[in-house]
């Protein structure tokens, strides 16, 4: 399943934590890790900032096209509405959706993304596997939706 | 599990109900649309697996959500990855649905274990409308059926979810529905009742419920056909039962001829023979019991008279009473009727007459109350007490009796203060000085009985006992006939 989450600030965090358990227990020991670190799936709702093309220069990014910029919903994070992110989308993605005239900076977008824990030492890589336009009808129910209490359970349920 | 009840299992306070009685569940009969989340319905589908092993013998195949068995199912979720597979000669697709719920007691590092794998043939969605290559990433309303041997939904229908508003109204359903389903199931006393007196033939419902062994249904859930007469002959022991209490309560059944009713009669009529008897003996006050002549006349004069005598004669005095205390001179016969003391009078000896009757022949409480005035009435015009203006009119003149009653008042005052102990009162006498032709011996006895039980209550202690002789010429009135008073006085008197 993927998780449900409204900050971005609070995605970093929890994939931090994630990586630096696996990271400081197979460090430690001094023995060159050998096993699959378990992916991790989200649902976010963010503001489309921008595109970055990336330099095919680094090799952990080999095979990635560009990058999304996003930012949180300034009605939903109050204290967190500048937190930005960068999430790799591939080629075949951005070729689904590269004509589409709705796909304009501020666009507010309904993301699936999949956190992959690369090599040892490597930072985790968000991978953006699917993406949709929202309306503004949607924005607005679903900013009320997550506001009510019955927005909170299934926030608490998605999040368990 | 009992085979005759309904209650397949009881844990606690929840009671798991036998298959038969699953169509009373508005879950499972569809009316009402079940929608779910991922997380639970793969939660429910491992429980579900316990319930039916424990619970059921494993003859069950069923989803639950706590005692609710739950068929056709909603929910609603994104296409993460999919695969083809051949099984025997059809084709199927199984695609991994994603809602953003969890199993959350559940821990997995493969994509089988965290999504929903859901079953559907590949000509199935092609007559949906939908594109096979373009399924993945697509949210869609999926309906089914869950399958517990593979932990996964049949899929029975899909269509398109076109806006995230959409899905959230789907997110607010699914929550309110989790709240309900969590309230187990329990069947109303009149559902339970209704079940298990039908007549008709009990036959499963096979296209409703996933049998494991189909033979298990035929010949355990039928009503076998010893425990239904079983029951119908109890009810007959009831019926009889009621008839009987109905035969004792109602003994005046006119249409029943047996004995207990004839002899509760007798016993009634018996009972209320003996109680003038008693009375009578008991108002013998007026009888000196040292004169033997006088208690032989008594016992003899008891032999002739009918039972009714003593009511008759207390009413007869009482009516006297009720005419010498009043005013006027005459009355005539509705106003005499309508007096409060008469109708006392009246209404206690029709009581008296309504017990005596037969029971065919029944007159009514009315008629009798009317017989007794009249009768009443008879016995003072007869006696010449009372005396009628003329023969058409129904007005009684009252001055014989007040004028008898007057004198002798005189008569016994006189022979009080004389202190004589013997006076005797001739009728002939009474007739010429009073006026009075048609007045009788029995009149003047009357009237000078009621006169002696007043002056001995006014002066105890003057007057101690009396009682009157009759002419030994018994029954023959003539111009010598008359009545022989006997005064005895206290003792400080004399």
């Amino acid at each position: 399943m993927s998780q449900l989450v409204l900050d971005l600030k609070c995605l970093k965090d929890k994939i931090a934590t994630n990586y630096d358990i696996h990271n400081n227990v197979y460090g430690g020991n001094g023995m060159e890790p050998n096993i699959i670190h378990p992916s991790k799936r989200f649902r976010i709702v963010v503001r489309l900032v921008d595109f970055l093309f990336c330099k095919s220069d680094e090799e952990f990014i080999k095979g990635f096209f560009c990058q999304m910029i996003v930012r949180n919903l300034h009605c939903l994070n109050s204290t967190n509405g500048a937190e930005e992110m960068r999430l790799y989308m591939s080629e075949r993605l951005f070729s689904a959706h590269k004509d589409d005239l709705r796909l304009i900076n501020g666009q507010v977008l309904d993301v699936r993304i999949g956190v992959w824990y690369g090599i040892h030492q490597s930072p985790p890589i968000f991978e953006i596997i699917d993406f949709k336009i929202l309306s503004r009808n949607d924005v607005r129910d679903f900013c009320e939706f997550v506001k009510s209490p019955l927005g909170e359970k299934f926030l608490n349920i998605s999040n368990s | 599990m009992d085979k005759y009840g309904h209650i397949a299992h009881q844990e606690g306070d929840v009671c798991y109900y036998i298959p038969r009685l699953f169509k009373y569940n508005s879950y499972y009969s569809g009316t009402e649309d079940v929608r779910i989340f991922v997380g639970d319905l793969k939660y429910r589908m491992r429980v579900s697996l316990q319930i039916c092993e424990k619970y059921y013998d494993r003859r069950l195949s069923m989803l639950f959500w706590k005692n609710h068995p739950l068929q056709q199912i909603h929910l609603i979720g994104c296409i993460i990855g999919l695969q083809f597979k051949w099984i025997g000669k059809q084709e199927y697709i199984f695609f991994q649905l994603d809602d953003c719920t969890s199993d959350s007691s559940l821990v997995g590092y493969t994509s089988d274990m965290r999504f929903l794998t859901c079953k559907v043939k590949k000509d199935s969605i092609l007559s949906w409308g939908l594109n096979i290559t373009d399924l993945i990433g697509l949210t869609l309303h999926v309906y089914g059926q869950a399958s517990l041997n593979y932990q996964e939904l049949q899929v029975e229908y899909l269509r398109l979810c076109y806006s995230l508003t959409e899905e959230i109204d789907h997110w607010k359903i699914t929550m309110n529905m989790r709240e309900q389903l969590d309230t187990p199931w329990s069947l109303s006393d009149f559902v339970i009742g209704e079940l298990f007196t039908q007549e008709q033939e009990w036959t499963p419902e096979t296209s409703q419920i996933e049998v494991v062994n189909p033979d298990f249904v035929g010949i355990g859930y039928k009503t076998p056909e010893s425990k239904r007469n079983e029951t119908t002959f109890i009810e007959q022991l009831q019926e009889e039962r009621l008839k009987d209490e109905l035969e004792i309560i109602s003994p005046y059944n006119s249409t029943d001829t047996s004995n207990s009713v004839h002899s509760l009669s007798f016993r009634f009529v018996s009972s209320l023979k003996d109680f003038p008897e008693t009375h009578f003996l008991n108002s013998g006050d007026q009888i000196d019991n040292g004169n033997d002549e006088q208690l032989k006349k008594l016992e003899y004069q008891s032999a002739n008279l009918p039972v009714m005598i003593p009511n008759r004669t207390s009413a007869k005095s009482n009516l006297m009473l009720i005419l010498l205390g009043l005013q006027m001179k005459e009355i005539s016969n509705s106003d005499l009727y309508k007096l409060k003391e008469v109708r006392s009078v009246v209404t206690s000896l029709a009581s008296f007459l309504f017990q005596q009757q037969n029971v065919g022949v029944m007159k009514s409480f009315d008629s009798l109350e009317k017989e007794a005035f009249r009768d009443l009435v008879n016995r003072l015009v007869s006696q010449g007490l009372i005396g009628l203006k003329d023969k058409t009119s129904e007005t009684f003149d009252l001055l014989p009796l007040k004028n008898l009653f007057e004198y002798a008042e005189k008569r016994i005052s006189v022979l009080m203060k004389l202190q004589c102990y013997t006076g005797t009162v001739q009728l002939s006498h009474v007739q010429e000085k009073l006026h009075l032709p048609y007045i009788t011996t029995n009149g003047i006895v009357d009237v000078f009985k009621e006169c002696l039980k007043r002056t001995k209550k006014q002066y105890p202690e003057v007057l101690k006992n009396w009682w009157i002789d009759l002419d030994p010429k018994n029954g023959m009135e003539d111009q010598n006939s008359g009545i022989l008073l006997h005064l005895e006085y206290a003792a400080a008197y004399s």
